[in-house]
């Protein structure tokens, strides 16, 4: 019962609807109405446009030999022309009373100064003022539409209405973006110098596109001389600054190499790459120096940009820069065009590797390689028949091969494993130095393995392979070494001027060597970095005061300073000193004159002085091989053997000796220590408030 | 002197009553067409002294134009060719089919007056 109820219970959602059959006709009808009523309105208004188009087409017709007659009307005309064309005047003034018809006339000009040129479109122009039309522009200003205002300033720049200039120039920061943007451009169509008010006037973003538009506007001037943008690299408005630049770019104006120079260090990267265009089009080879200084601090496009600038100014004092950035960088891109750059500038420094096709020599190379591998790891043990075996003689079934001990002696390992290699590996030996004196002139490579090894085991084994060359092989080896002369290889090379037997070897050995210590560049060490840096700067910037002096505001701290400077400064300070002769006040002038007299009197008893070159070469180099010394024996280990040599050390080492330092800061400092203080008007002041305070 | 008749073909209702108007006054007798076709049959009715085309026009183009003139009907009557189009393209394939000269839109009609002037006395007085 209960299932039937459910199963014949009538559902009203999911019934049949029920329509009512006799309102069919009725909706039939409706529709067809409705059908009808559309196709009319369709009919009506596409004949009303009809009607509209050629009654427009028609005014155009009969207004387009009037606009013709009153063009090229001329003074000099018949008098059947000059009274046909007052008449026409009265008439057209007649019927520019009507809106519409004012509508039309102004439509046929605007498309009619598209098409003509010359003295004729300046005839157009004038007779749009004539008929008052710019009037109706002005109209279209004040409208609450953008798109009205936009088209009102469009027409007033169209036909070239200068009176309109300052009302134009009032939507310059209008915060409708369209309406702004064309007034932009009407400003600067107007007249030549609307490009000034437009980069004065500016607060607002100018976008690229925008930005190109206007370079475009400012090329359709016949006989444009443009201002100096250089002007403008000081606005407040970054996209005015880029904007200046990119004028600088497109006008030739390569006057402005510092200002262009400064703005490389940018933080707007957009800025810092038309910087770095300018500088490239304009080839200022004086922005080298900040192009690498900024380097470390852009982002990978503006590195790109950096590097492309360095390949087209730099030379090869650029490389060392260029390798640091190889060994360091990590964006393959950056990485990249840096190794394009280093060949840019010496041509086929670095040279295709990847995905070649290996020769059987590439092949016998990396076999002997391989099997040279073990060697470093396992110590080969070798019977031989006598001393001076030949390689032939040795018997391979003798040789016993176990793991090397840490602690075993390394000198007897190196022995044997150099007895070892000798007769077998001497081709992959070779390569092997080949390939680390590449990729170490190329900063590649951080040779592991070669730091690893102790320095005489190297020694030996590029002894025992150089001795197994043949003369061909030599004259090859020491012409790779010649190419980059590297300071790891002193020792060998001097292994060969003393026992080569060929003189030519012997002299060419010589002068690589030779080379090798005038140039005194490692390429891994980190502290090459620093060295190149402190080469490319200029000697007053190595003072330790330098950036103390930087960040002084008042007088008082930099006298503190200079006076400072006297006691324990020596010939950096003196370069610094005498560079702020030239920059600082008068008010400072005597501290300075009284602190370089004293250090130039401490340096004559003392150090030397040196000439910047000079210090260059010589001090730097001696800095490097005293830190050098450091890394190789350990600081505990680092004895300083006399007092010439304590005198030479960096500043950066005077700690070790500190003692010494101390006694001479005193002697200085027993002479004259005097500090002055001058209390400002505002503690007088406080004080005597305070002190009206109490009393009150 | 018998005044010059010309030809003018240009789409533009307005540039075209314009020049009309400009030639006219210069005492040139100008024929004014607005398509290729009825300038066509404008040609096949009458030669003129010499014709002013627009490039670009409906039926059929100045280049089609020229091409017709000199293989067709073998008449060496000066062309004169104006376009906005005025890339080096155009420029010279209409050269190259044998027009005599060539304009970029905008035109100057004092300048395409002297332009006539001197095609005229080229082609009639030599």
């Amino acid at each position: 019962m209960y299932i039937s109820n459910i199963t014949y219970r009538s559902i009203s959602w999911i019934t049949v609807p029920k329509v009512p059959t006799d309102a069919l006709w009725t909706l039939t009808w409706l529709f067809v109405a409705l059908g009808v009523i559309y196709f009319v309105a369709v009919f009506v208004f596409k004949n009303k446009l009809n009607r509209h188009f050629i009654k427009t087409k028609s005014k155009h017709a009969q207004l387009a030999p009037i606009i013709s007659n009153f063009l090229f009307h001329s003074t000099e005309d018949p008098k059947e022309e000059q009274k046909e064309y007052v008449n026409l005047k009265i008439e057209i003034r007649e019927f520019l009373n009507s809106r519409r018809f004012r509508k039309i006339v102004s439509t046929i000009l605007f498309d009619l100064q598209k098409d003509v040129a010359g003295g004729t479109k300046e005839r157009l122009f004038k007779l749009y003022k004539e008929l008052g039309l710019h009037h109706d522009s002005y109209a279209k200003l004040n409208s609450w539409r953008w798109q009205t205002v936009a088209k009102g300033l469009n027409e007033l720049a169209q036909m070239q209405v200068e009176e309109s200039f300052q009302m134009i120039s009032k939507f310059l920061n209008d915060r409708r973006g369209l309406v702004r943007k064309q007034a932009e451009i009407a400003i600067i169509t107007l007249r030549h110098d609307g490009i000034n008010h437009l980069l004065d006037t500016t607060t607002y973003a100018i976008s690229e596109w925008q930005q190109l538009k206007l370079i475009e506007a400012l090329d359709q001037f016949d006989n444009y001389s443009p201002p100096k943008f250089s002007n403008w690299l000081i606005s407040q408005n970054n996209d005015v600054v880029l904007l200046a630049l990119r004028l600088i770019r497109h006008f030739n104006q390569n006057e402005a190499a510092k200002s262009i120079t400064q703005l490389v260090k940018h933080k707007d990267d957009e800025i810092k790459l038309a910087a770095i265009s300018c500088i490239k089009d304009f080839n200022f080879s004086g922005a080298l120096t900040t192009l690498k200084n900024v380097f470390w601090q852009s982002s990978d496009t503006v590195k790109i940009q950096l590097l492309d600038a360095i390949a087209l100014l730099g030379d090869s004092n650029s490389l060392p820069f260029l390798k640091l950035v190889v060994t360091e960088e990590q964006n393959f891109m950056v990485l990249t065009k840096a190794q394009s750059t280093i060949n840019a500038i010496v041509p086929e420094t670095i040279l295709p590797s990847k995905d070649l096709v290996e020769t059987k020599k590439d092949k016998k190379k990396k076999s002997s390689s391989k099997a040279q591998k073990p060697d470093l790891k396992k110590v080969g043990k070798v019977k031989s028949k006598g001393k001076n075996t030949p390689i032939n003689d040795i018997e391979v079934t003798e040789i016993e091969v176990y793991d090397i001990v840490k602690k075993e002696s390394p000198k007897e390992t190196v022995i044997e494993e150099a007895t070892f290699i000798e007769p077998e590996f001497e081709i992959g030996v070779l390569d092997e130095m080949l390939d680390q004196s590449m990729n170490a002139s190329l900063g590649l490579v951080a040779t592991v393995e070669g730091d690893n090894q102790e320095p005489s085991q190297t020694k030996l084994d590029n002894v025992s392979a150089y001795k197994n060359m043949s003369f061909e092989e030599r004259t090859k080896f020491i012409n790779t070494m010649a190419e980059v002369p590297d300071a790891r290889e002193s020792e060998l090379l001097e292994y060969i001027m003393e026992n080569e037997v060929d003189a030519e070897l012997r002299f060419q050995a010589f002068d690589v060597l030779k080379r090798t210590k005038q140039e005194q560049t490692p390429k891994i060490d980190e502290i090459e970095g620093l060295v190149n840096q402190a080469q490319i700067l200029p000697l007053k910037y190595h003072s330790i005061f330098f950036e103390l002096y930087e960040h002084c505001s008042d007088l008082d701290s930099k006298k503190l300073l200079i006076r400072e400077a006297m006691f324990i400064g020596d010939l950096k300070e003196l370069h610094f000193l005498k560079g702020l002769l030239e920059s600082e006040p008068n008010a400072l002038k005597p501290a300075i004159i009284e602190s370089i007299s004293v250090i130039e009197n401490r340096c004559e008893n003392g150090i030397s002085i040196l000439d910047e070159a000079e210090f260059q070469n010589q001090d730097l180099s001696h800095g490097l091989s005293h830190t050098q010394k450091v890394k190789k024996k350990g600081v505990e280990q680092l004895v300083i053997e006399n007092e010439t040599e304590i005198d030479k050390l960096p500043l950066e080492f005077c700690f070790l000796n500190l003692e010494k330092e101390e006694e001479t800061v005193a002697k200085v400092m027993d002479t004259d220590i005097f500090f002055d203080f001058e209390l400002s008007k505002e503690f007088h002041a406080n004080v005597a408030k305070s002190k009206n305070r109490i009393e009150n | 002197m018998k005044t010059k008749e010309l030809l003018l073909a240009e789409d533009d209702l307005m540039l075209a009553t314009l020049l009309r108007y400009r030639l006219e006054k210069s005492g040139y007798q100008v024929v004014l067409v607005h398509d290729g076709r009825a300038m066509k049959e404008g040609l096949e009715q009458k030669m003129p002294h010499a014709i002013i085309c627009d490039v670009m026009m409906p039926y059929f183009s100045g280049i089609e134009l020229v091409d017709y003139l000199r293989n067709e009907l073998s008449s060496n009557i000066p062309i004169i060719l104006i376009s906005s189009a005025s890339n080096e393209e155009n420029i010279i394939s209409a050269f190259n089919m044998g027009a005599n000269d060539f304009m970029a839109k905008p035109v100057s009609p004092t300048e395409l007056l002297a332009r006539v002037g001197k095609e005229l006395n080229r082609y009639y007085c030599t």
